[in-house]
């Protein structure tokens, strides 16, 4: 997919004046991921800069195999960089322990998979409040807070329904109010959509752009141009590098005109 | 505020969903740990609802009377007892002289205005449907206010005239006899009518027959000296009564005076300080109540088989929890991926520990108060005697309830920790880490085991030592666990030549070896070693023969 695009729109830099007037929520340096050694070894990032501004959703699109998924847990904290830095909030993640990254990941970094993402044993509102219970806050003030999430993205009914008494995207939601509870405020969506049927996937990623819109940064792994088109930036990787970076009235146009060439 | 123990909270409640989700192997696991709970607290009510209240024991020992007046036989001579009147010592010293002997003028020993009534019995030959049977023969009125308590009617009625005779339910059961038959002695050939049956509710199981006074031992004596054979060996007890606050400490010291032993109830209730006990001022006195070091040796020996059967439930029961544990894996990811650490994902393996042994603890006494209570006439005659009352102690049944929480946290601790341990993103994608078998392992495991066995068999030859012996044998199991894993990887070599489905098992096992339950535990039963309470107790001058219930005792 990405070769049969034209590699014209290479100006990201000079595109977001206004946003690195704040500081990222999320900057990736030089990232390098090599996964085994010898004659297993697979380079799955290489040299990889990106980085997310706080109100921005951030579209990472590539074939399979090309290292999204390794960007997203390195960028999480969950998987550490053979090289690199990953700056989340300031804090360069790759040089504090075990603990604070745990600690980090409760506050500042929310997770999206592609399906099973909540915790069965709890209902919606248990799940939202459980990052914070776990941070050590009182389940009353957690529920509290997790109800109010609910509510504010309309899907208050849910709040004491258990996972299995939810449909995928209504799952998918409940996941996406999760990961931006409390102080988080960075977002890493794995193909939140993969699972659903478009429609569906259309409602979920209308409530992450619209998580976005009120403040928080977000990276969405997706295959569909469809989904990418609700980012505001693209990026494009292929065998571990960034190829390509667009801006979202350019992807649209490219999408399109992809979509036309097919 | 933020505390630790809100994240507790949250991995109790998600411990607690999962145990009622997966409902099966929870109740595996809760049935492995209530049962001995159960058994535990059954045992714990039973003994104390068959430990009786000082007022138990005295109505059982006296009905209705105030006191028991004995003779020692040791010719009427002034004696000093214990307040219980257990104990008691001629107040002259005899060791250089004949000790005194004969019966007392025991009528002297009562207060004036005393009611009195007498309590004999001995021994003889009743003939029985399947042959001779030897009898305790025991003459009282039981119609007698005073020896209410003593007994209790079960069928018919008590003797009350000649030729008649009640006999306890256990002997009619052992004879093969019944309310109504007749009954003969060896060597009388008077015939008894038993008119009634009753029990001892100390001594369910004792064979016996009451008769009034003086009409079955008085002529069966007479008849087996006649005849040149040994007699009834009869001795007698008073039950007595006195007006007013009963039979005071003053009172029992003017019977010991008589030469007189006394059991009073009012000095039961409400002994004397130890000051106005004169044996207990003497210096030629001492205790022999059970001492410290049995009592320590007792609870070590409780503390050490408690401690084995723990081991062992975890044993069992730590697999099942290895299982919960892998197959809850996606889960614990998910928790770990939301910021969970390692001791919050810890927390919530070790809860599902928490809320089964709690579950087990709660389950585990209901059911134990319950068959206690549903069981109770079986349990009383398996322990021989009535329950007092039904007596239970919150505090002890709480105990016994902490063990259960106890083992159930215990059990869940290795696999919380090797939980812990796998990364976020090996539980989430369900990847297996790069797992090495540990090598220390084995090696701690061959040591631990020998040492074990060593310890255990020196226990058992060279010591007396319960704890020794329990210890070495704990050890050598948990050697033996370290070394399961390597066991298992051994056999998954050798089993190449195995048919398929066994093959396949065994492949299994060896690559799961955390959950695979380590071979039957090598035992070395707790009883097998020489226990030191059970030693017989120092032996002492006086006599503290616990009283036979007509009071009959005799002075080394
Ligand atoms: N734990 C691992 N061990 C070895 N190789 C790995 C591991 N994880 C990922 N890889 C390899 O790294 C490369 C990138 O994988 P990644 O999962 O990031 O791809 P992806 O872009 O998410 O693909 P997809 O679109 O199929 O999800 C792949 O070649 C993959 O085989
Ligand atoms: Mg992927």
């Amino acid at each position: 997919m990405p070769e049969s695009m034209p590699h014209t729109s290479h100006q990201p830099q000079q595109a977001f004046k206004s946003q690195q007037s704040q500081q990222p929520v999320l900057q990736l340096e030089e990232l390098t991921r090599v996964h085994g050694s010898g004659a297993t070894e697979v380079h799955a990032l290489r040299g990889v800069n990106l980085s997310v501004f706080p109100g921005e959703l951030v579209a990472v699109m590539g074939p399979s195999g090309s290292g999204k998924s390794t960007l997203l847990t390195i960028a999480g904290g969950l998987d550490s960089p053979t090289s690199g830095r990953v700056v989340v909030e300031g804090t360069d993640i790759t040089t504090v322990g075990r603990k604070e990254l745990a600690a980090l990941r409760r506050r500042s970094i929310g997770y999206v998979f592609q399906d099973y993402n909540l915790i069965p044993a709890l209902t919606a509102a248990e799940n939202i409040a459980l990052p914070r219970e776990l941070d050590g806050v009182s389940a009353r003030k957690a529920r509290v807070s997790a109800v109010a999430a609910l509510e504010e993205m309309g899907l208050g009914q849910l709040a004491d329904r258990f996972p299995d008494e939810m449909s995928g995207g209504q799952q998918q939601r409940v996941a996406i109010a999760r990961a931006l509870v409390g102080d988080r405020r960075l977002v890493l969506a794995d193909e939140p959509t993969g699972a659903l049927d478009s429609e569906t996937g259309e409602s979920v990623l209308a409530l992450l752009r619209a998580r976005c819109d009120a403040g928080a940064a977000g990276i969405l792994v997706t295959h569909e141009p469809r989904f990418a088109a609700w980012a505001d930036r693209v990026v494009f990787l292929r065998d571990g590098s960034v190829v390509d970076e667009t801006l979202r009235s350019q992807a649209d146009s490219l999408l399109s005109g992809q979509a036309a060439a097919q | 505020m933020n505390h630790w123990y809100h994240s507790w909270v949250a991995a109790v409640r998600i411990a607690r969903r999962d145990a009622w989700r997966f409902k099966g192997r929870s109740s595996l696991v809760l049935a492995m740990i209530a049962l001995p709970i159960l058994g535990v607290s059954a045992a714990d009510l039973t003994l104390r609802s068959a430990e009786l209240s000082t007022e138990q024991q005295m109505e059982r020992d006296l009905g209705a009377a105030d006191a028991r007046v004995s003779d020692p036989g040791m010719g009427g001579v002034p004696i000093h007892q214990s307040p219980d009147g257990r104990n008691y010592m001629t107040v002259e010293n005899f060791d250089n002289k004949p000790w005194p002997d004969g019966s007392a003028d025991i009528r002297a020993a009562f207060p004036a205005g005393a009611k009195i009534l007498k309590d004999t019995s001995g021994s003889g030959k009743l003939r029985t449907e399947h042959g001779l049977l030897n009898t305790v023969i025991h003459e009282l009125d039981a119609t007698d206010p005073m020896a209410k308590g003593l007994m209790t009617l079960g069928q018919g009625r008590f003797p009350d005239k000649a030729g008649e005779i009640a006999a306890t339910a256990h002997f009619l059961e052992t004879s093969g006899l019944e309310v109504g038959s007749e009954l003969t002695a060896r060597g009388l050939a008077t015939e008894y009518r038993i008119v009634g049956s009753y029990e001892l509710p100390g001594a369910l199981k004792s064979d016996e027959v009451l008769a009034r006074p003086g009409t079955f031992l008085a002529p069966l004596d007479k008849a087996l000296k006649a005849d040149g054979l040994p007699g009834t060996a009869a001795g007698s007890t008073y039950l007595v009564s006195v007006d007013g606050d009963g039979f005071t400490w003053n009172m029992v010291k003017k019977a010991n005076a008589h030469g007189a032993v006394v059991t009073s109830r009012a000095v039961a209730l409400a002994p004397p300080a130890d000051s106005e006990v004169p044996l207990h001022q003497r210096d030629d006195w001492s205790d022999y109540e059970q001492s410290t070091a049995a009592r320590t040796a007792e609870l070590a020996a409780i503390g050490t088989v408690v401690g084995l059967a723990m081991l062992e439930i975890c044993l069992l029961a730590g697999p099942a929890f290895a299982v919960g544990a892998r197959r809850s894996r996606r889960q614990l990811g998910l928790v770990g991926a939301n910021g969970g650490d390692r001791r919050h994902i810890r927390a919530i393996v070790l809860s599902g520990g928490l809320v089964i042994g709690f579950a087990a603890a709660v389950v585990g006494t209901a059911l134990g108060l319950l068959l206690t209570f549903v069981l109770r006439p079986l349990l009383e005659d398996y322990m021989g005697q009535r329950f007092g009352s039904f007596d239970v102690r919150p505090l002890e049944l709480l105990g016994i309830g902490l063990l259960a929480v106890l083992t159930g946290l215990l059990a869940a601790i290795v696999p919380a920790v090797t939980a812990s341990r796998q990364t976020v993103l090996a539980s989430l994608t369900g990847r297996r880490g790069v797992r090495r078998s540990s090598r220390v392992l084995p090696v701690v495991g061959l040591i631990a085991t020998g040492l074990g066995i060593a310890i255990t068999l020196f226990g058992a030859t060279a010591t007396d030592s319960i704890v020794i012996v329990a210890g070495g044998s704990a050890l050598a199991e948990l050697g033996i666990v370290a070394l399961t894993p390597a066991l298992v990887g051994l056999f998954g070599k050798l089993g190449g030549w195995l048919p398929l489905s066994p093959r396949l098992a065994l492949r299994d096992a060896v690559r799961n070896r955390g959950r695979t339950p380590p071979p039957s535990p090598p035992c070395w039963p707790p009883w097998r070693a020489r226990s030191p309470w059970r030693r017989t107790p120092p032996a002492t001058t006086y006599s503290s023969a616990p009283p036979t219930r007509h009071g009959c005792r005799t002075v080394r």
